[in-house]
């Protein structure tokens, strides 16, 4: 359009004023131009001749009392304190959709290109030529343009003569235009798009072409030359809307696929090219960062044989590239679906770069919150799940701040010391650990902690005396930790007057006294120590002072071979140890002591007590081996000491530097970095040194001697130990041998080998224990994958020639040391690292099925097979037991009232006491009963029951009850619908049990019954819920149920538009927003903003269809081109920017610029 | 002399693109604010009217932006502009008034005589070409007004607001009637109804323009509140 306006019509006003005329082109343009056609006329009677003022003179009287007034600050004060902003945005809003909306037209004009001519060679390489010369006007080239040059090769022929970009473009252009027409007139069905696709294409495989080509040596400047020439004008035909720039850089992002190992350098070259441009498509940047993080992985694998340092700088620029998007472009990452396959990926690769922590925290906050907003899950249920997940790696922080945001502080810690001591749930030893550093990491007062710890202790159920040792161990650790005082509590009981004579032997003191014979005394003060030996001699408790005699005896006789009896009490082992502490002059002997110590108790306690002494012990490095490869992670006491030791000035004595090496190593082993062949030589020099010390011939004492050893070899040797090893080595030796190989793990025939090894060990003998205890040491090591290890077992099950060995060897497996005690509820320690499998893997889970069904006749394995549904959901468990009879007894053995009582009895009993722990345990029990007796819950029934729950309303309840029932779920949703078309006023958690149900429902088995009842519910309750706002006030409880109510909708919402597409959605969230308390809530706010994106996310996702090309740049050859895109300064005036963005209309306080 | 703003100097010769004058400095800034507050004092002590303090305003800014450089002597080019506006306003002030005035006023300044004033008012029409008449936003909020679109208190908003508008460079670039809008929009925003009254003279009107002006007109509420 502006070629209408030359410069030479603006005449002499040009001179003075503008610099250009881009500004008068404009002015000129609002007086008479198209653009607006019913321009503003000023007119106004200012100038007007009236008779008055031919008599009078002309007076001007102001409408305004003062007509100096300043009213800036009556506007401020209206626009803050009323809605002003948000009527001028409403009003505005439309107006400048439509403004915008109304773009001019191009349609197919008759604009005539230049025509084309056939030239020969030489008169073809003169015109270019010419082309090139910037002094050859093209008038006179477009006399005669050479036919017959098209797609690479125009590109190629600019190229080679580096014709100046502009000039070069005026070519394309008349060459394209003649080219698109005929297209067109050849192909009526295509349209310019499919024309735009071809030529895209074209250029795309000339770029492709010029980075697989570049190796020669020789040529290499001038390709470079060609190289960023091509990119030049790659950038122009974009800039200037002749390339599809979408199909284009969807081409330049393929590009890494298709590079071999001497283009690559080039292809991540012409990818950081174009990154920029990628990272404002939001859409396009998904999928590069999909296919990115797919690369890298190849990359990381094999990539034709690139040495290691030039892959980890190629790894670093992609890496860099994704955390660049991800500063930018947060959006870009919101992809709810497939974000967990990547959150790992992208957290290791993020690690250096500053900031990353931050990055990547915003990113898996808003996508884990979407994940749980379309698919919400029990509370309860994530926090189970968060438990189960911890490891010695765990950023406690982050799971800290994460625990205390889903639930209350009081619950929080309540809920975290139950999980820790009860023997529902998978027993760990590290667990009391894991506890104390939650509470460590909670940032709480000491005093809300201990009052939290105190009444958890009184209110304790003493009658497990599994679980009074493991609380006796947490309140040890936390004493350790300073979290914990031993004091308050023996003053409680003073204070409480259990103390008194008259308490003497109550069942309430003698409860007290068997938690204070578990306690390990020796850690507390002795005045502490004094006054609990006091109490329980006073209640008549014996501590067994010959078995901790014996112990010490035993110790003395022969340390090496000292081992506590496998159910001995934990105060006897920990009265033992101290009483050995004291009588320990040697640090040797100590050390060893600890060595000892560290496989039967809290490994990490131990190491933080060895760290002081292991500087000049060797046998100390052993140990530390063997409790790393057990995967636990550095204490905080051991960084210390690594930082001292690096920082040191004097030089190190060779032990300390062992040492520091060893730590080296093994602080890289668990991060899985690659190690050179250094590493493994040390970890075999500990194997030799351990083997001296017991005076045995050492086959390793060859490869100390030789200066290069084979990888192959030690593989093979270490292999063979492994296998070799008899009882008394199995600890050591088994241990350091998979150090050995793990640190070694490059080597690919190691993986190989240990499958082998592993299958030998299965299928050609029956396992002997120690076998399996090896095989669990690898599995722990993660030296087999949990897949190869569940096929191997899946293998075993099935195969005939094992038949009844197999079977009992998987017996074995699940029930390893159930059969060696009577009371087994004590041993199943490896049984539950087997268990632990489970979740991870599906094919575990078959194996865990078939298991089942062969030994239901032993108790204490179905027993112990139970206690892993805690860490299950509803549907795994269900799914693991064949026979409904069967998880009933299982569920009955734990909650035995529920077989003796009647079914309406036992399901109110089950309302009152139903707590996290026990909700999926109840809903089991209503999975298994038959329709006979499920009859007897009528609708009546259970509405009154609910009706009742309301007033101590316990979270989850009603969800965990719909899953166990169903068999009458309709029932359920009828009982649920009517209450929410009943009652008035609702607890907030039920109506997030709502959520939850309707999401559950959705998921497995949409009832379009269910949710159109609740559909036609949803706007009467709105109106409801708004008129309510009104007179809440400031009343905090209805608040929070008005805000439950919001989160209710805004679910529905989201579910109704998968399921029953309702129109106007995202209108209907808006109107949330106008409710004021809602904004003092930043979760729903928060929730509301997700919730649009991902509703307009997902409706650009449907809206594939994009905007049809026209011809109309290409016949603009003579007219202006863009050159560049629009300043940052004018970008905040882009309409549409105006329009989409909220925080435009805020008050700024200074100046915008 | 043009009594149509379209064949007006104002719009043909000493307008200025947005998007040039973006990139080229800010809407406003101190020294515009001081400017306009030193005008407006010295204006109300010579006791000219508000139209005239406003075309000062104008004239010194096209001054400043055709010398591109800002005048040491603010007091002394200030009191010319204004002895200049009011003579171009038809209220003149004799230039012995302003001389004493001005003396008055800034007694530590540079002390204005007669001819330095006199001489500046030419050196200051010398570069403005002579193009001196101005077109204000009064008249179209007047004529808003008149029509009955605004309330009589809207109008003193939208007044005031139009008021401080001379504290930026809006005048340069946006069209008079556009400030009047952009102020009347802002003193009807607490009332839909006003705004709904308001929106069919709008479709004629660049909406766009209008809104960054309303963006300008609310970051100076902002500063100027503040202050």
């Amino acid at each position: 359009m502006h070629q209408s306006f030359s410069n030479s019509s603006i005449g002499r006003n040009d001179a003075t004023f503008h610099s250009n005329g881009v500004s008068v082109v404009e002015s000129h343009n609002a007086a008479t131009s198209s653009m607006d056609v019913c321009y503003y006329k000023h007119e106004f009677d200012a100038g007007a001749f009236e008779s008055r003022k031919v008599q009078q003179g002309h007076f001007y009287v102001a409408e305004v009392a003062d007509e100096h007034t300043s009213s800036s600050k009556d506007i401020r004060e209206k626009i803050t304190s009323t809605q002003a902003l948000g009527n001028v945005k409403q009003f505005l809003a439309p107006l400048l959709h439509e403004k915008y909306a109304e773009e001019p037209n191009f349609e197919y004009s008759d604009f005539k290109p230049p025509p084309r001519v056939t030239l020969q060679e030489s008169k073809r390489a003169s015109w270019f030529q010419d082309l090139a010369n910037h002094l050859v006007p093209l008038s006179n080239l477009a006399k005669r343009i050479p036919h017959g040059i098209w797609g690479k090769d125009i590109l190629r022929s600019c190229m080679s003569y580096f014709v100046p970009i502009n000039r070069a473009a005026w070519f394309i252009k008349c060459v394209g235009v003649n080219e698109a027409r005929a297209f067109l007139r050849k192909n009526p069905n295509n349209t310019v798009d499919d024309w735009y696709a071809n030529w895209t294409a074209s250029v795309c495989a000339l770029l492709s072409e010029i980075v697989s080509s570049m190796v020669d040596m020789k040529q290499r400047s001038l390709q470079a030359k060609q190289f960023s020439y091509v990119l030049q004008i790659i950038t122009y035909l974009i800039q200037n809307d002749l390339l599809n720039e979408t199909h284009m850089l969807q081409h330049v992002l393929r590009f890494l696929y298709e590079s071999n190992a001497s283009s690559l350098p080039k292809a991540i070259l012409v990818l950081e090219f174009f990154w920029c441009r990628i990272m404002d498509k939001p859409q396009i940047a998904q999928i590069g960062v999909i296919l990115i993080l797919d690369f890298l992985k190849i990359l990381k694998s094999s990539f034709y044989g690139l040495p290691a340092e030039l892959k980890s700088s190629f790894d670093q620029r992609l890496n860099l590239l994704l955390f660049r998007l991800a500063y930018k472009r947060p959006n870009c990452y919101f992809m709810p679906d497939q974000w967990k396959t990547i959150e790992l990926q992208l957290k290791y690769a993020w690690r250096r770069f500053p900031g990353s922590a931050n990055v990547y925290a915003v990113i898996h906050e808003r996508n884990s919150r979407s994940h749980r907003l379309i698919n919400p899950l029990n509370k309860r249920f994530r926090f189970l799940e968060i438990l189960n997940s911890l490891n010695p790696t765990s950023d406690w922080k982050l799971v800290t701040s994460d625990l205390l945001k889903l639930l209350p502080t009081d619950e929080t810690l309540h809920l975290i010391i139950k999980w820790c001591v009860g023997i529902n749930h998978m027993y760990l030893v590290e667990k009391p650990y894991y506890t104390a550093m939650l509470f460590r990491y909670a940032d709480l007062n000491i005093q809300t902690l201990q009052e939290n710890i105190l009444h958890f202790l009184f209110n304790f159920d003493f009658s497990h005396p599994n679980e009074v040792t493991a609380l006796a161990v947490l309140l040890d650790e936390l004493h350790q930790l300073h979290l914990f005082s031993f004091s308050t509590y023996i003053k409680l009981l003073a204070a409480k007057g259990y103390l008194r004579d008259s308490m003497r032997n109550t069942e309430v003191v003698n409860k007290h006294c068997q938690f204070l014979m578990q306690y390990p005394v020796h850690n507390l003060r002795r005045s502490i120590r004094t006054a609990v030996h006091n109490i329980l001699i006073r209640n008549g408790v014996k501590i067994h002072w010959e078995a901790v005699d014996q112990y010490i005896q035993q110790f003395r006789k022969n340390p090496k071979t000292f081992h506590f009896a496998d159910d001995e009490l934990y105060s006897i082992v920990s009265l033992t140890l101290s009483r050995l502490l004291e009588l320990i002059g040697d640090s040797t002997m100590q050390a060893y002591f600890l060595f000892i110590l560290c496989w039967r108790y809290s490994a990490l306690r131990v190491i933080d007590r060895a760290v002081p002494i292991m500087r000049n012990n060797g046998i100390m490095r052993l140990s530390l081996l063997i409790l790393l490869v057990k995967g636990l992670t550095l204490t905080p006491i051991l960084r210390k000491f690594i930082i001292e030791m690096s920082t040191k000035d004097e030089i190190l004595s060779e032990a300390e530097k062992a040492v520091l090496i060893q730590l080296d190593s093994l602080y890289k082993l668990d991060l899985n970095v690659n190690y050179t062949f250094v590493i493994p030589l040390f970890v075999v020099q500990q194997n030799y040194m351990y083997e001296r010390v017991q005076n045995e011939p050492s086959c390793l004492k060859k490869f100390m001697l030789r200066p290069n050893i084979q990888a192959e070899e030690l593989v093979e040797y270490l292999t063979d130990t492994l296998e070799h090893t008899i009882k008394d080595e199995e600890i050591i030796f088994t241990n350091t041998c998979l150090q050995c190989l793990k640190v070694m793990s490059n080597a690919s025939l190691i993986s190989q080998k240990i499958h082998n090894l592993v299958r030998k060990w299965l299928f050609t003998n029956p396992c002997e224990d120690m076998r399996l205890n090896k095989l669990l040491h690898i599995a722990r090591a993660r030296l087999i994958s949990i897949e190869e290890l569940s096929i191997l077992l899946n293998e075993l099950l099935t195969a005939d020639t094992v038949g009844e060995v197999g079977k009992e060897l998987c017996f074995k497996i699940f029930s390893y040391r159930l059969s060696r005690t009577d009371d087994g509820s004590k041993e199943w320690y490896s049984y539950s690292e087997i268990l632990q499998l489970v979740r991870c893997s599906i094919d575990m889970q078959n194996i865990i099925r078939k298991a089942i069904s062969g030994f239901s006749h032993n108790r204490m394995f179905m027993l112990n097979t139970l206690a892993l549904l805690y860490t299950l959901d509803f549907e795994t468990s269900v799914s693991l037991f064949s026979s409904k009879e069967e998880l009933r007894d299982i569920v009955c053995t734990f909650i035995p009232q529920l077989c003796t009582i009647d079914i309406r009895e036992s399901f109110r009993l089950a309302l009152e006491k139903c707590d996290l722990f026990y909700t999926t345990l109840y809903s089991l029990w209503l999975y298994t009963l038959d329709e006979r007796q499920l009859s007897r819950l009528s609708f009546d029934f259970l509405f009154d029951s609910l009706a009742a729950t309301f007033p101590r309303y316990r979270p989850e309840l009603w969800q965990n009850m719909c899953l166990g029932l169903s068999f009458c779920k309709d029932l359920f949703q009828e009982v649920i619908l009517r209450t929410l078309s009943t009652f008035k006023a609702l607890p907030q958690e039920f109506l997030s049990d709502v959520c939850s149900i309707s999401a559950w429902i959705l998921k497995h088995n949409p009832d379009k019954h269910f949710l159109n009842q609740l559909s036609q519910m949803f706007p009467s309750r709105m109106k409801l819920v708004y008129s309510w706002c009104k007179t809440v006030g400031n009343d905090e409880t209805k608040q929070l149920e008005l805000q439950s109510w919001v989160m209710l909708f805004i679910h529905l919402l989201l579910h109704f538009h998968s399921y029953l597409k309702q129109p106007n959605l995202i209108h209907q969230l808006n109107t949330f927003a106008q409710i004021p308390f809602i904004f003092d809530n930043p979760h729903i706010i928060d929730i509301l903003t997700d919730a649009k994106t991902f509703l307009l996310q997902s409706e650009k996702m449907n809206d594939k269809a994009e905007q049809a090309k026209s011809l109309a740049p290409w016949e603009d050859i003579e007219g202006l081109t863009l050159q560049g895109k629009t300043p940052y300064t004018l970008q905040q005036f882009d309409p549409k920017r105006t329009t989409s963005q909220l925080f435009f209309w805020t008050l700024k306080n200074s100046s915008e610029h | 002399m043009a009594a149509n703003y379209w064949n007006s100097s104002q719009f043909k010769k000493w307008f200025a693109s947005f998007d040039q004058f973006a990139l080229s400095r800010p809407t406003f800034d101190d020294s515009s604010i001081e400017y306009w507050n030193l005008i407006k004092s010295f204006g109300t002590k010579l006791k000219v009217r508000q139209r005239a303090q406003a075309t000062a305003a104008v004239l010194l800014k096209r001054y400043i932006h055709a010398v591109k450089h800002e005048p040491k002597e603010r007091e002394l080019f200030v009191t010319a502009c204004l002895y200049l506006a009011s003579k171009v306003e038809e209220c003149p002030v004799h230039i012995r008034v302003v001389t004493a005035e001005a003396i008055q006023f800034w007694p530590d300044s540079v002390k204005p005589s007669r001819s330095l004033i006199a001489q500046t008012e030419s050196h200051i029409l010398s570069h403005l070409d002579a193009y001196v008449i101005v077109f204000h936003p009064y008249p179209t909020l007047e004529k808003i007004y008149r029509e009955n679109l605004i309330t009589k208190k809207q109008l003193e908003l939208a007044w005031g607001l139009v008021n401080d508008s001379y504290a930026t460079q809006l005048s340069l670039i946006c069209h008079p009637h556009e400030i009047a809008y952009a102020a009347a929009l802002w003193a009807c925003a607490d009332d839909p109804q006003a705004l709904l009254k308001l929106k069919p003279s709008l479709e004629k009107i660049d909406v766009f323009r209008i809104t960054a002006c309303m963006q300008h007109l609310l970051a100076l509420a902002g500063r100027l509140g503040q202050s």
